[in-house]
């Protein structure tokens, strides 16, 4: 996916605001791009426009072949629908694409067996902790046919501990379906276990600062790896 | 809380027994029958009026009218609410209709109607004036409580418009459309049976009030007031009891198809 120089301005108090202006960035396909810079400083912007829900007033997103189509969003709150059990939250965004109602919900079964969920099926949403809340979305995020994922602090208002099991079960999901991920975040630690690809973003208008690499697989990636250690203090600002 | 509602229940039938003894007292004091007759008498006129015959007729003629004009209310209310709630042009376009029902006295409304229809529509086009504001603004209020993060949600997840209006808008109005109902429902009742009152439709509550107001039996209004007080009051309890219905149904059959080991 290429960013190319993408402009988006907003007015308020009869004063121009610019967020992002000219911005661009490559993002390798079936690779995790992490997004790391300061709250406030656009990251949120830029997922919108390339998912769509907001119009950039300049420049344009070129997606390659296999990331056409839609597009999945973890946003920073579950965003299930409460009135839904857990099982028809995930089935239904599976509704343009498998027809059969059986397979649906075998389907859907599946992606909640992966963030071990499948006993909580018929669960009310609200019966749910925040951290299995996340979770559903985890699975209807990935059980959508996107090619494309984009991640906005989607582990935010979590504790640690259920931050390190989010990751992990996103991990294992993406670990078998290899998508693209866009991945923003101002917590060093979520960046440097999750992405291939840390980018640091200034404040606004927002521009990229440095970029790094991370060639650890990361299923073998830990806190206490000294590589790691050494990039944590490195990235930080 | 258990203890709280029988508190409150206990609270609510002294009261209901302190209203009777004022009534009674009142009746006492004036000793005029005509006036106003005690609370004995008044029974035995409203079992009396239960048991003859012509009292179900009556009562279907005014149920049906009450029905009828609460069903085109939800129908028009409810869509043009929904549509206002989207469109701020329909909002702007309706709002002179808007105020012309609030605004112009029930009376006012019940004779112009008499003066244009036939007395049995008569009932049915000022039940639809004064009680079509309170679906219709709870419907278009509704739709702005709509939450915009779960819109965005559907929007990316690409749910089609039929999966938005049943999985996302409708549920979201469910509040709103229990409230507007209720409250339509409730001035139903009482415009209906103004509007029988002033027009006398040969069956009715309100036509039988009317009638007993010119023969001076006032127990007999008093009676069939009692009748009207009872139909609103079961009509707001077969509307929640209505309410409850899916939710049960959905439950019995999620509780059959678990017992069952069947994927829902």
């Amino acid at each position: 996916m290429k960013l190319n120089s993408l402009s988006k301005h907003y007015i308020a108090d009869n004063k121009e605001l610019s967020v992002l202006k000219e911005f661009s960035l490559e993002v390798e396909k079936g690779t995790i791009v992490a997004l790391l810079g300061p709250s406030g400083c656009g990251k949120t912007t830029l997922l919108r426009l390339i998912a769509g829900l907001e119009k950039a007033d300049g420049g344009e997103v070129t997606l390659e072949k296999e990331e056409e189509g839609p597009v999945s969003f973890l946003f920073q709150e579950p965003r299930l629908l409460p009135w839904h059990n857990v099982l028809t939250n995930v089935e239904l965004v599976l509704r343009p694409f498998i027809k059969d109602r059986k397979e649906r919900i075998k389907e859907a079964s599946k992606f909640l067996e992966m963030v071990n969920l499948l006993q909580y099926s018929r669960f009310k949403v609200d019966q749910l902790s925040g951290g299995m809340r996340q979770r559903v979305a985890i699975a209807r995020a990935f059980a959508f046919p996107a090619n494309l994922m984009l991640l906005d602090e989607p582990f935010q208002s979590l504790d640690q501990e259920m931050r390190l099991s989010l990751i992990k079960a996103y991990l294992t999901l993406w670990e078998q379906y290899r998508r693209t991920t866009l991945f923003v975040t101002h917590n060093i630690t979520e960046a440097l276990l999750m992405a291939d690809t840390i980018v640091r973003l200034s404040k606004k208008p927002m521009g990229v600062l440095d970029t790094t690499k991370i060639d650890i697989p990361q299923r073998e990636r830990s806190l206490q790896d000294p590589h790691l250690l050494y990039l944590m203090g490195e990235l930080h600002p | 809380m258990k203890g709280s509602t029988s508190t409150t229940k206990i609270i609510v039938v002294l009261s209901t027994l302190l209203l009777l003894l004022v009534w009674q007292l009142g009746a006492v004091l004036l000793d005029a029958e005509i006036i106003l007759p005690r609370v004995g008498p008044t029974l035995a006129k409203f079992v009396q009026l239960v048991k003859q015959p012509p009292f179900s007729l009556n009562l279907l003629a005014t149920v049906g009218r009450a029905l009828k004009s609460f069903l085109i209310i939800f129908v028009v209310g409810g869509v043009l609410g929904v549509l206002a709630g989207y469109s701020e042009k329909l909002r702007a376009f309706l709002v002179p209709f808007l105020l012309l029902c609030k605004a112009t006295p029930v009376m006012a409304v019940i004779l112009l109607a008499f003066i244009w229809f036939s007395s049995g529509a008569v009932p049915l086009f000022s039940a639809f004036l004064m009680g079509f504001p309170a679906m219709y603004i709870q419907m278009a209020e509704g739709v702005g409580l709509i939450s915009q993060p779960l819109q965005e949600m559907t929007q990316i997840y690409r749910f089609s418009k039929r999966e938005r209006l049943f999985h996302l808008v409708i549920p979201s109005l469910a509040p709103s459309i229990i409230t507007g109902a209720k409250a339509s429902l409730a001035m139903v009742w009482k415009v209906v049976i103004a509007a029988e009152v002033l027009t006398v439709p040969r069956y009715g509550v309100g036509s039988r009030m009317q009638l007993a107001q010119v023969h001076l039996e006032t127990a007999e209004v008093l009676g069939w007031t009692l009748i009207a007080i009872l139909l609103t009051a079961l009509g707001d309890l077969l509307f929640l009891a209505i309410l409850k219905l899916p939710k049960k149904i959905g439950q019995a059959y999620r509780r059959r198809r678990y017992e069952a080991q069947l994927p829902l």
